[in-house]
């Protein structure tokens, strides 16, 4: 049964869009163009598989700096309103909260975001079975060539998840000024997408 | 397909903000950190303009008001009076102490012929306590880059 296989992804992406053209010494330029393709891969409606984003991930670290910036302005207005030593107290809690917020952000960063740029729940036709959930995360050291592509792949009902990612130089998928292979990256993704599901249907 | 490429959309815009905004806010809160440990208004100051000995325009001065850190003559101390917006760092040269705890202070620029009388607002002789807004602990010299008038 091919239910990944179902919505195929177009290619080229929307024959109306312009190619991506970037600066190619721009590493996160390149990095950027390369993990927004994925992600339109992934999630579009109608050239892609059409998953659906699941921001968590990504509020839950606004969340986390929103708060911080909040203590942040709390301080500064408070202190401002009443001068040192008579914000003392405020100014202690707002200092070591907005210090505390910063550690729990680089944690948060370092272990749980990582370098995903895309959580995405793929829904079951008929809606009656758990979601299957595909991360995905890349990673383009600076100055490096070489980019990762990452992508998980975990089963709604069986709970088993498989992963595959490929490894390779920017240089294969973007030409001399810049422009962005579209199909060959789309390729690159769908191959690694198709060989996560057959995986499965091996089992 | 166009509400979650707005909500993208959002959520980057938004992102965007915060990494704007976060380095600034962790200078500001670490200027008030210092501030906190130095208990001091003004932990870090720069020199404006000449006036005292081996002192010099662009250096940096790191400064601490801890109530039990007594104030002796010939320290260098920064002070503010009324009516002057920018704070002074001279030397103390006379100081005065009631039986209180109450502080009189006369302070003066090394490489100025009179001591800081004139400077003070008329009708004021002597700094208080509250004109005092941190002793000079520490000096990080030439910095040297463009100071404000």
């Amino acid at each position: 049964m091919a239910d990944g296989d179902k919505k195929k992804a177009t290619l080229p992406f929307g024959a109306d869009e312009k190619p991506i053209k970037v600066d190619k010494w721009d590493g996160s330029a390149v990095k950027n163009a390369l993990d927004d393709v994925a992600k339109k891969i992934l999630t579009d409606k109608d050239c892609g598989y059409g998953y659906v984003e699941n921001y968590v991930l990504m509020d839950t670290r606004l969340l986390i700096c929103t708060v911080s910036v909040m203590f942040a302005l709390a301080a500064l207005v408070y202190d401002y309103l009443r001068p040192f030593p008579d914000s003392r107290p405020v100014l202690i809690l707002c200092v070591i909260s907005y210090f505390v917020l910063m550690g729990v952000l680089t944690v948060y960063t370092t272990f749980k975001e990582k370098n995903v740029i895309l959580v995405a729940h793929q829904k079951d036709q008929a809606g009656v079975d758990p979601d299957n959930i595909w991360t995905v995360s890349s990673s383009l050291r600076r100055f490096d060539d070489m980019y990762t592509l990452h992508i998980a792949y975990e089963d709604g009902q069986t709970s088993q998840s498989r992963e595959a990612s490929v490894v390779k130089s920017v240089a294969s998928w973007f030409d001399e000024e810049g422009t962005l292979l579209m199909d060959l990256f789309t390729q690159e993704v769908k191959s690694i997408h198709s060989s996560l599901l057959t995986e499965k249907k091996e089992k | 397909m166009k509400r979650s490429s707005d909500q993208i959309q959002l959520r980057k815009l938004y992102s965007r903000i915060l990494n704007l905004l976060l380095p600034m806010t962790s200078a500001v809160m670490t200027w008030k950190g210092l501030m906190l440990m130095t208990n001091c208004r003004i932990p870090i100051i720069v020199l404006v303009s000449g006036g005292m000995a081996d002192l010099n325009r662009g250096d940096l001065f790191f400064t601490s008001n801890f109530s039990d850190d007594p104030i002796h003559v010939g320290e260098t101390m920064v002070f503010q009076v009324e009516g002057r917006g920018i704070p002074i760092i001279h030397r103390v040269i006379k100081l005065h102490k009631k039986v209180n705890g109450e502080l009189k202070l006369l302070t003066k620029g090394d490489e100025n012929p009179v001591d800081d009388r004139g400077l003070y607002p008329p009708g004021q002789e002597w700094l208080r306590r509250e004109n005092i807004i941190g002793k000079v602990q520490g000096i990080f010299c030439c910095c040297a880059w463009e100071t404000p008038y």
